[in-house]
């Protein structure tokens, strides 16, 4: 444990000295942030959403009507709405509200709004999601029951923006993340290279001390750059984000050391930091533009669409664009977590069998 | 006294290169043991082969009781070593670096202490990528130290050193031979050797080609001594005469520098004779010295020059 403490802090300070490598791993996702978000972060106002709703004249909606109202464009439609007009794009989504008697409400097991949008539209998409949060308040309000967690719900009530630079964060920080963990293998390689583990190597510290020390910061430096993109984006461009902090946290985590792993199990292949660099290069490049992270799948060629599903970003940049933004995903979050976590283990298993330390 | 190192019949191939080929030696506890032998020789191989670094070809291996190719992770804990041009962390200081390395240790010195005795003093805050040669050399050395192990290898420890910090390097080396460790080093100077050494092995193209004390050794392969004198009046029978002495082997003359060189294997009595002779034909003799053999002319002899090598 001691071997392993200033293993570690001698580790944090070979990389906060070398001044170049902080820079990059921390200016990058802000360079990132910056970019995505002049190129797509439009104001609401331009982009107004429309929201329809089936029988609001109930008194108990008169709170989140109101509250709605005060972002979106509502308009009240009667049972006999058609499908159509969710198609058409005259409104976004459609909410179908049932009838509820203040009396009743806590006798009833539950009540179902059905919300109906459009998943092939982002605007659709995204107020699908958020959509969710102004219910749980309301359900809150009416039951009278006090939530310990305050949700970001306040961020639409105050005009924050929701476009598509929102929509895109999360794949601005799964990029982060998966650059981290893939490029950070690499310093393995020149530690290899510059046989510095041949020097440690004479000592009685152990190599598995020497490798957790690495992942144990990687992990680290994950964590600040995701503070780091959260609150640039938030800064620079307003944007907040929902979700459960704690879910984000977790997400991250098994993100980083999945992206570790990959990236060990990749260096495995090669002998020199040049080429590894290259090859990690290469695959960042490619994992990119066809995990479907920034660029919908759907506007993918057919025959690059199974590429995606095998690619272990999108099920990570799927995962955050849920935790972060309450959306519904293009897989389900246990698949997500389930890839994620295989991945992780199997790159784990091949990774230990194939390692060479000199 | 026991034997705290044995190897035997140890080699070890890199492909086609026998880097060690086949070489047996004993080092016992609380000596200082050296290793001399040319570039190339196979002095680092023997090295890293003895401490795990690299595993062997074949041949036996035994330190401390241990074999380097199962109980290496006993044997790391009672050994320190020091690499010929070990690479560490660039952005740690020359503090931080000796604290890293002592906190792999169960019973390591205390940093300040190796410090003080390799006099890094002044450089402890110093960044390891801003030392000079010799100062990071120096603490290489103090790395090895630093682990309180019974055995310290190191592998040219004064090469690279001004002859202050040489001087402070032996020092270190005979401290650390008092407190009963056992030192293993390998070195390029004769005179290193000569002073240090308690016994040396010499190898050469992988193969061991003699040991013993260097005294010892020197008495094996040069009985004989060496007598050097200038006369300006040199004739025929003078030089006769000198051959003529007792004890003297071979007569040697310079004609330019009006030098004499006589091999003798009894040099105090060849110089006495030579002092009587010139006293009786009146013939002065200047410059009189006698040259001792050193550990350099023997390793010279035993591992050739480079004529010899182009024979081969
Ligand atoms: N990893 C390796 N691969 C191939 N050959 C090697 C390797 N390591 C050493 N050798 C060869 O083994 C031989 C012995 O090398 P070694 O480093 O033991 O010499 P040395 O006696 O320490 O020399 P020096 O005095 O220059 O340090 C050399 O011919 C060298 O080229
Ligand atoms: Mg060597």
């Amino acid at each position: 444990m001691k071997s392993f403490k200033s293993l570690f802090l001698a580790n944090v300070k070979q990389y906060i000295r070398d001044g170049g490598t902080v820079f990059l791993t921390l200016i990058f996702p802000i360079i990132l942030v910056v970019i995505f978000g002049f190129l797509f972060n439009e104001k609401t106002s331009e982009t107004a959403f429309n929201i329809g709703i089936v029988e609001a004249d109930n008194e108990i909606y008169q709170s989140v009507v109101n509250t709605l109202s005060e972002s979106f464009n509502l308009i009240t439609y009667d049972r006999s709405v058609n499908m159509e007009v969710l198609e058409n794009g005259e409104i976004d989504i459609l909410l179908a509200l049932p009838d509820i008697d203040l009396e009743e409400f806590k006798d009833k097991e539950k009540y179902e709004i059905e919300v109906f949008y459009d998943s092939t539209k982002e605007n659709s998409v995204i107020i699908s999601g958020i959509i969710k949060n102004f219910f749980l308040e309301f359900e809150d309000t009416i039951s009278g029951k006090e939530r310990k967690i305050s949700l970001i719900e306040k961020s639409i009530k105050d005009e924050e923006k929701v476009n598509r630079f929102n929509y895109l964060l999360p794949g601005v920080l799964a990029l982060t993340i998966t650059q981290l963990g893939l490029l950070g293998s690499l310093d393995f390689l020149s530690l290899r290279e510059k046989k510095i583990i041949k020097s440690l190597s004479v000592t009685p510290l152990s190599r598995r001390m020497l490798f957790l020390s690495e992942l144990v910061l990687r992990v680290i430096i994950a964590f600040v750059q995701t503070i780091i993109i959260l609150v640039s984006a938030r800064l620079l461009f307003g944007v907040t984000t929902v979700g459960n902090p704690i879910y984000l946290i977790l997400m991250v985590l098994l993100g980083a050391l999945t992206f570790t792993s990959i990236g060990y199990l990749l260096i495995c292949f090669v002998k020199s930091f040049v080429a590894g660099n290259l090859l990690l290069q290469i695959i960042i490049l490619i994992m990119m533009f066809l995990s479907g992270i920034f660029f919908p799948i759907e506007t993918l060629p057919a025959y690059l669409k199974p590429i995606t599903k095998v690619i272990p970003l999108s099920y990570f940049g799927d995962a955050l664009r849920q935790v972060m933004l309450g959306l519904k995903g293009d897989y389900g979050m246990h698949m997500n977590i389930i890839i994620l976590s295989f991945v992780l283990v199997l790159s784990s298993i091949i990774t230990f069998r194939l390692w060479k330390w000199e | 006294m026991s034997a705290c190192i044995k190897v035997d019949g140890l080699k070890k191939y890199y492909g086609d290169v026998k880097a060690v080929d086949g070489i047996s030696f004993e080092v016992e506890q609380g000596t200082i043991f050296g290793m001399l032998g040319r570039n190339g020789a196979g002095k680092t191989t023997t090295i890293e082969t003895l401490i795990g670094l690299t595993d062997r070809t074949g041949g036996h291996i035994e330190v401390l009781g241990l074999d380097p190719a199962q109980d290496l992770e006993e044997l790391k804990e009672r050994i320190g070593v020091q690499l010929q041009s070990p690479v560490l962390f660039s952005h740690l200081t020359v503090k931080e670096t000796l604290d890293l390395f002592a906190s792999f240790y169960e019973n390591p010195i205390e940093p300040e202490e190796v410090i003080e005795m390799l006099g890094l003093k002044d450089k402890e805050n110093s960044s390891m990528d801003s030392l000079s040669g010799g100062q990071f050399h120096r603490v290489a050395v103090a790395l090895a130290i630093i682990s309180n192990g019974d055995i310290i290898f190191l592998d040219e420890p004064t090469t690279g050193l001004d002859p202050q910090a040489r001087r402070k390097v032996w020092d270190t080396i005979a401290r650390l031979k008092e407190k009963g460790k056992t030192i293993f080093l390998t070195t390029h100077f004769m005179d290193e050797a000569e002073i240090l050494c308690d016994s040396l092995v010499i190898i050469d193209s992988g193969k061991l080609i003699a040991e013993g004390s260097p005294e010892d050794l020197i008495n094996q392969y040069f009985a004989e001594q060496t007598i050097e004198f200038v006369n300006s009046n040199l004739d025929q029978g003078l030089l006769q005469g000198y051959e003529n002495l007792n004890g003297v082997l071979q007569l040697e003359h310079y004609k330019n520098k009006n030098l004499v060189k006589l091999h003798t294997d009894d040099a105090s009595t060849t110089i006495k004779e030579l002092i009587d002779f010139s006293c009786k034909t009146g013939n002065t003799i200047e410059k009189l010295q006698l040259r001792k053999p050193g550990l350099e002319d023997l390793f010279l002899k035993l591992t050739g020059s480079e004529i010899k090598d182009e024979e081969f």
